[in-house]
């Protein structure tokens, strides 16, 4: 029994060490960093490439007509002018009486367009008008809207509503009564469309959006009478548009847009610009060495650009751009198009810089994303080293950004600033 | 025949109860306060002396003529049975440095060694740890990216170890001489991950690099076992190296020499029921400098061990072994080129099991490194078992 006793503590050895094996290890040892730490070490590398930026330039027509969201309704004096166009290119021609079939409409009552304007950040005038005028021409050539501007006329106008600053909210219905006549009209001849364009009024500066077609709710709509029995529902239409029949699905682009008939002009010269109307973005196409993005670890690339102050409406109020990756291949080489096609959904950009037009000074944007992006693959470099800058509310503020280009002074050109870690052999003691 | 009868079947006799309880006891105390440290991790890392668990409770000092340890191929003739060895050696450590503490927790397998025996023939395949470099580090610290500072956080890992794979063949001349010859293939490698990140409000990317470093190299050892009277027996061993070269991923970092080393021992059993015992080995780890950057401090270390086992309580009608040792050395790799000493006070006890078929050492060793303001202060238990079927 001595014997068995005198074993225990020996038996309880195993159990020891399985225990102690069953150990997680504990290897953490910070606090005698870096003392302890000789050849732990991942130096960074701090350089500007000056030229780091091979060209810029400036593309004008962002974006496309009909690709606007939202749309602008504004006007400033004889400096900003924007009117949106909707289209109704399919009317309801038909309605069906209670208990009988499908008939061909004769009258037409009640007709109401109904759209929902948004603040945009803007003074509220105490009072203005929108007017809804009858811009229908299928003559006209459609990529043309200023071909429109002659059809606001007070002989097309289809209605107007007056409203009081009392009354607008962030988001606001509004409902114009349209000319009933001239509706019917349009309505009994099957060849014929409807075509709104809106041109706001007032003694004051005045700017708001418009929700456009492509939103799930509060879309423009037409609404109107076929009959006066009241048991008949009132006809809906949506916005539509038929033309142009080519390039296929095209016309969708142009069933609601803005006409810009006025709108400061940010250009000056040889400088970057970003924003403005019709919007503009500046592309810029980078050279930087094999070395760096094949042979490093870059973990910042920072574009540093000089802004130059712009003047003028709503200069002081804080406005948003992007960097975007090109992801156009380099068989593009139509920049016009190759500034459509980027990384619109910011997965290898995120930065983005919100400052005022009047400031001045430098900006930076980090693309090192983008660097990445320009790797080799496979011994092939798919996209060219190219970004653009891009306004956030493109095509819905006359505002934008003005920035040195690589015509202007030495000191105030584009640079790339690259932080990367040399691809040494790490861990050697 | 004399050598092997007086290494398996020498009685022994001392208190072995107390020591086994004390061992347990500061296992679980270590466990619970999870110690750790670095100085022993500079360069391509810790030697682990690729001793027994026996050898390692003698402060070393019986190496020469131990068997079970990896060094004198010459040894493994005084086993006289199939055999299998496995060492299990956790260490705990508690590291100063410029008034900051940092404990460690390190899991080691450091040893496993077959022999056998075929008439005046032994042969022995060992795989064993020669530099174990394990370590996670993290520095916060502030770098300049795009002209501004900000906050960053480096961090520094390795896994892995340089192993010394060894067959070994001895033979039995006379009743007092055996040699003993070995070839060593040097393997093994670093997993090495080095990250720096910042913080996300930041919008900088951070970058890291994972790679492995092998090592690659072969050496000779020979070693002699002399016994001049059944009092007394001695042992030397040296190894002869090759060279050795360290590749990270396809590069070649460096080529060196694998380290030299020249050992000898002596045990004495002119008392009864005890041994005593001592050791001197030179290790000329300089051959591996070539492996390493300029922040690499390589240094020649001598290791001197002392030791005494003396007979311990029979259990089941076995005997079985106290042992303590002291030992002293330097590391091989420096810090901030200054050299690493390593002082170990240690005790354990052997007992062996199923009339001599199976044995199971344990070992404590309290180990205290110091250099340059920095120390360090481990323990390492070690838990040997070995089987002979």
């Amino acid at each position: 029994m001595i014997r068995r006793l005198l074993r225990a503590p020996l038996l309880l050895a195993l159990p020891v060490a399985f225990a102690i094996g069953a150990c997680s290890e504990k290897l953490e040892n910070s606090v005698s960093c870096p003392l302890l730490c000789p050849g732990q070490e991942l130096e960074l590398i701090d350089t500007l490439f000056d030229p780091g930026v091979m060209f810029d330039t400036v593309l004008r027509g962002f974006p496309l007509i009909g690709q606007e969201t939202p749309l602008l309704l504004a006007a400033r004096g004889d400096s900003l002018d924007v009117r949106p166009i909707i289209r109704f290119d399919s009317l309801a021609r038909r309605f069906a009486p209670v208990n009988d079939t499908l008939r061909p409409i004769t009258m037409v009552d009640s007709v109401t367009l109904t759209f929902m304007l948004q603040t945009n950040g803007l003074k509220i005038p105490r009072n203005f008008s929108i007017d809804a005028y009858d811009v229908g021409d299928t003559s006209l050539v459609d990529s043309l809207p200023l071909t429109l501007l002659p059809l606001f006329d007070p002989a097309r106008l289809l209605g107007t509503v007056d409203i009081d600053s009392v009354v607008v909210r962030d988001t606001t219905t509004v409902r114009i009564r349209l000319d009933t006549a001239r509706v019917r009209a349009l309505v009994t001849d099957s060849t014929a469309v409807l075509r709104v364009g809106l041109r706001v009024r007032s003694t004051e500066s005045v700017s708001f959006w418009v929700v456009p077609s492509t939103a799930a709710n509060n879309a423009p709509r037409l609404r109107y009478r076929a009959a006066t029995d009241t048991l008949i529902p009132a006809l809906t239409v949506a916005p539509n548009s038929r033309t142009p029949r080519t390039p296929l699905n095209v016309n969708t682009d142009f069933i609601d847009y803005n006409l810009v008939a006025d709108a400061p002009d940010l250009r000056d010269g040889d400088k970057a610009v970003v924003g403005g109307l019709p919007g503009i973005r500046t592309y810029y196409r980078f050279a930087l060495p094999d070395w760096l993005l094949d042979s490093t670890a870059v973990v910042s690339a920072k574009l540093e650009l000089v802004q130059d102050p712009v003047r003028g409406p709503d200069d002081s109020i804080p406005i948003v751009v992007k960097p975007r990756l090109v992801i156009a291949g380099n068989v593009t080489t139509d920049l016009q198009r190759a500034a459509r096609l980027i990384d619109l959904q910011n997965v290898f950009i995120r930065d983005s810089i919100r400052v005022a037009p009047r400031d001045s000074g430098l900006r930076r944007f980090e693309i090192n994303g983008a660097v990445n992006a320009w790797r080799n693959i496979e011994g092939r470099r798919s996209i060219p080293q190219a970004i653009v800058l891009v306004f956030n509310d493109e095509g819905a503020r006359h505002t934008g950004l003005r920035f040195f280009s690589l015509e202007g002074p030495a000191a105030l050109r584009p640079r790339l600033r690259v932080t990367y870690a040399p691809n040494i052999r790490l861990g050697r003691p | 025949m004399m050598l092997r009868s007086m290494y398996s079947l020498r009685p022994w006799r001392a208190a072995v109860t107390s020591t086994v309880a004390a061992t347990i006891a500061v296992t679980f105390a270590a466990t619970a306060s999870a110690a750790q440290g670095s100085l022993a991790t500079q360069g391509y890392g810790y030697p682990t002396g690729q001793l027994s668990a026996a050898a390692a409770a003698l402060g070393g000092a019986n190496a020469e003529t131990d068997p079970a340890s990896a060094l004198n191929p010459g040894a493994i003739g005084l086993v006289n049975r199939y055999s299998i060895f496995a060492l299990f050696e956790p260490e705990f450590r508690r590291t100063r440095a410029a008034g900051n503490e940092a404990n460690t927790r390190t899991i080691r397998f450091p040893a496993f060694m077959l022999t056998g025996a075929v008439g005046r023939f032994s042969a022995a395949a060992s795989f064993t740890t020669l530099l174990d470099r394990t370590y996670v580090s993290t520095l916060v610290d502030t770098q300049v990216v795009a002209g501004d500072p900000v906050p960053s956080s480096l961090g520094s890992s390795s896994n892995g170890a340089m192993s010394d794979a060894r067959f070994a063949v001895s033979y039995w001349f006379t009743r007092k001489v055996q040699v003993g010859v070995a070839v060593h293939a040097i393997s093994g490698e670093n997993r090495i991950f080095v990250s720096r990140s910042f913080p996300d409000s930041t919008n900088i990317g951070g970058v890291s690099q994972a790679s492995t470093i092998n090592f690659s190299g072969r050496a000779y050892s020979m070693g002699a076992i002399y016994s001049p009277s059944p009092k007394l027996i001695l042992g030397a061993s040296a190894r002869f190296g090759g060279t050795v070269d360290a590749k990270q991923d396809i590069v070649l970092l460096g080529e060196g020499k694998v380290p030299r080393r020249f050992g000898a021992g002596a045990s004495y059993y002119g008392i009864p029921n005890t041994t005593l015992s001592a050791r001197i080995d030179r290790t000329e780890w300089s051959g591996l400098d070539p492996l390493g950057g300029a922040n690499m401090s390589t240094f020649d270390a001598t290791d001197i061990g002392l030791g005494v086992d003396v007979l311990g309580p029979r259990l089941g009608g076995v005997a079985t072994i106290a042992r303590l040792g002291a030992r002293d050395r330097s590391l091989p790799f420096g810090l901030n080129g200054a050299q690493v000493n390593e002082r170990t006070f240690s005790g354990g006890v052997g007992v062996p099991l199923g009339r001599s078929r199976g044995q199971i050492d344990l070992a404590l060793q309290r180990a205290v490194r110091t250099t340059g303001g920095v120390n360090e202060r481990a323990w390492l238990v070690s838990f040997g078992f070995g089987i002979r079927p």
